[in-house]
């Protein structure tokens, strides 16, 4: 059974794709960091929340045939790397799409889709996944 | 005060199936049942979406459509659906959470078969013309299930449509609301149930017609109105039949009802039905353009809206958000095998 | 084999410290240590997390990389180690 503090602390990136930004070095973090790996210590107090853009374009992508148990009802399915509009990379699925369309360089926006339940019983996890956008 | 529709955004997933498709696996001719039903096709929600997915997605629309609205002054959220993933664990919170409107808001999930969305725009109605929050937030979404081989499962389909509630910059204001309500066994489902039972021909004139019309008239005597008053019609539509008989015992025209009547497209989105009709007719209303709005939840009730479209529409930003014609065009269709599949009526192994 | 010494410790509170991730926490009492210690990350030339039950409460047993990363000395491409006793 998985942490239902951990899935509370993950909702805001989860959902609404919340990051951070070092205001030091100016990396974007997604997931979030509290730390910048590339200042240490020198970036402690200098980390905000930023919010990251919701659109962007396939980047690279595959097609997964031999899936992980809770993704076994939609495979073959396509999973990407998204370069979104202020150039942060996020990996997700993209899904509502026939598979010969997948390209890079598609726009694909993020949306909330569910991504696992805890079994019959426990937590339904949600979060972003992308669908081509004009 | 001046309280309505401040803005809106509906959403149907882009899967679809046709009758005589599902006809086909059950040895019944599906497109005759298609027909009688006035059901053309349904929308299948994908494996990754239930009712909150589409009711953030349609809430998420109605956001974008107002910027400047900022959304931590949304005080209230209410979700009706009779598919809550959850059978305790709101779905408004979560919701609530992907507009980042939390958490100085009050929130709460409703239930009344097909009607539970409307009740939840009159709750709004009541919290912001008392004074007691800025903004309301009502959406109707299902994602309901017709048992196999049954006659609702040529109907039962998959969407939602969301309301934001106010005073300030009001694109239809609501004139009136009322509602007739009684005990009716029309259909229902007990918990635990994965399907709805229903009283067969019950469900028409004692269920759905009596309390349609019965509130229509009152709408009519209490605003001294007829159907000639209205440019536009929306009427819960469980298929395309019952709506469009009902309009013409009202005496509403088939061009009147024509954009808020869906169901012959994607079937009946069950809580979804009424707020996905309205949204579609406010897609193609101008200022000035008055609508009659009656929906119907089995158990059973209906609730009457009289409503006004603002000169505040000219400037509303519609187009920061597809419109319903554009949701629905280009849909994917299934066959019945990945229809079962991503319906969940598999049996899968342990 | 010459003499040892702790040149400096760092502690975290201790209690139900729902906002705090495995990893936030265990990088905090590193960084204070070094803090204390007056030391820069890259005169460090290896990382040791002691942990027992991180594969049973998160479900992820590589922590050492884990922590490397989240701390900044990955990119120093020293030895992480995690070590159970």
């Amino acid at each position: 059974m998985s942490s239902v503090a951990r899935e509370w602390r993950e909702v805001p990136g989860r959902y609404n794709l919340k990051g951070t930004k070092c205001t030091n070095c100016g990396t974007i973090y997604f997931p979030r960091r509290d730390f910048c790996p590339k200042c240490r210590r020198a970036g402690i107090g200098k980390i905000e929340e930023y919010d990251i853009c919701r659109t962007g374009e396939v980047y690279t992508f595959s097609i997964v045939h031999d899936a992980p148990a809770m993704c076994d009802m939609i495979k073959p399915y396509a999973v990407v790397m998204v370069k979104t509009d202020d150039g942060v990379m996020i990996a997700g699925q993209l899904v509502d799409v026939e598979l010969d369309k997948v390209a890079i360089g598609m726009r694909v926006r993020a949306v909330m889709r569910k991504l696992s339940t805890d079994g019959d019983a426990g937590v339904i996890r949600y979060g972003y996944k992308f669908v081509p956008a004009e | 005060m001046e309280v309505g529709i401040v803005s809106y955004g509906g959403y149907v997933p882009r899967y679809r199936i046709k009758p005589e498709e599902i006809g086909r696996i059950w040895g019944v001719d599906g497109k005759s049942m298609g027909k009688g039903l006035m059901i053309y096709q349904k929308s299948v929600p994908s494996p990754d979406e239930d009712v909150v997915t589409i009711a953030t997605e349609a809430a998420r629309y109605m956001m974008a459509r107002v910027p400047e609205v900022d959304p931590k002054d949304i005080g209230a959220i209410y979700v009706g659906s009779e598919s809550h993933p959850y059978a305790v664990k709101p779905t408004s919170t979560i919701v609530a959470e992907a507009i980042e409107a939390t958490p100085a808001m009050t929130a709460a999930d409703m239930e009344f078969a097909c009607k539970a969305g409307t009740a939840g725009i009159q709750a709004c109605m009541g919290l912001v013309g008392a004074g007691m929050v800025r903004y309301g937030v009502a959406i109707g979404a299902d994602t309901s299930q017709g048992a196999p081989g049954d006659a609702l499962e040529y109907s039962a389909s998959a969407g939602g449509a969301a309301y934001l509630i106010g005073s300030e910059k009001v694109i239809a204001r609501i004139n009136k609301t009322l509602s007739f309500t009684t005990d009716t066994p029309d259909f229902w489902r007990r918990e635990g149930q994965p399907y709805p039972k229903h009283g067969g021909r019950f469900t028409g004139e004692p269920a759905y017609f009596r309390h349609i019309t019965s509130a229509a008239q009152m709408m009519f005597e209490a605003m001294g109105t007829t159907a000639a008053d209205y440019k536009y019609a929306v009427f819960h539509q469980p298929n395309g039949k019952f709506p469009t008989r009902v309009a013409k015992q009202l005496g509403f025209s088939d061009e009147q009802i024509q954009y808020g009547l869906l169901t012959p497209n994607i079937g009946n989105t069950y809580s979804g039905a009424v707020p996905l009709g309205l949204a579609n007719v406010l897609d193609h209303a101008e200022p000035g353009d008055r609508i009659f709005v009656t929906s119907y939840g089995s158990g059973a009730g209906s609730d009457a809206f009289d409503i006004t479209v603002t000169d505040e529409m000219a400037d509303y930003r519609r187009d920061n958000a597809p419109t319903l014609e554009k949701v629905m065009a280009d849909p994917i269709y299934l066959d019945y095998g990945l229809y079962a599949k991503y319906k969940g009526k598999i049996v899968m192994p342990e | 084999m010459r003499d040892v010494a702790i040149i400096g410790a760092g502690v975290t509170k201790f209690g139900e410290l729902w906002n705090k991730s495995f990893r936030a926490l265990g990088i905090e009492a590193g960084v204070k240590a070094m803090g204390d210690a007056n030391l820069s990350g890259n005169e460090v030339d290896a990382v040791y997390i002691g942990n027992m039950s991180a594969g049973q409460f998160i479900k992820q047993k590589h922590i050492d990389a884990l922590i490397a990363d989240y701390s900044g000395m990955a990119t120093n491409h020293i030895p992480a180690t995690r070590v159970e006793a």
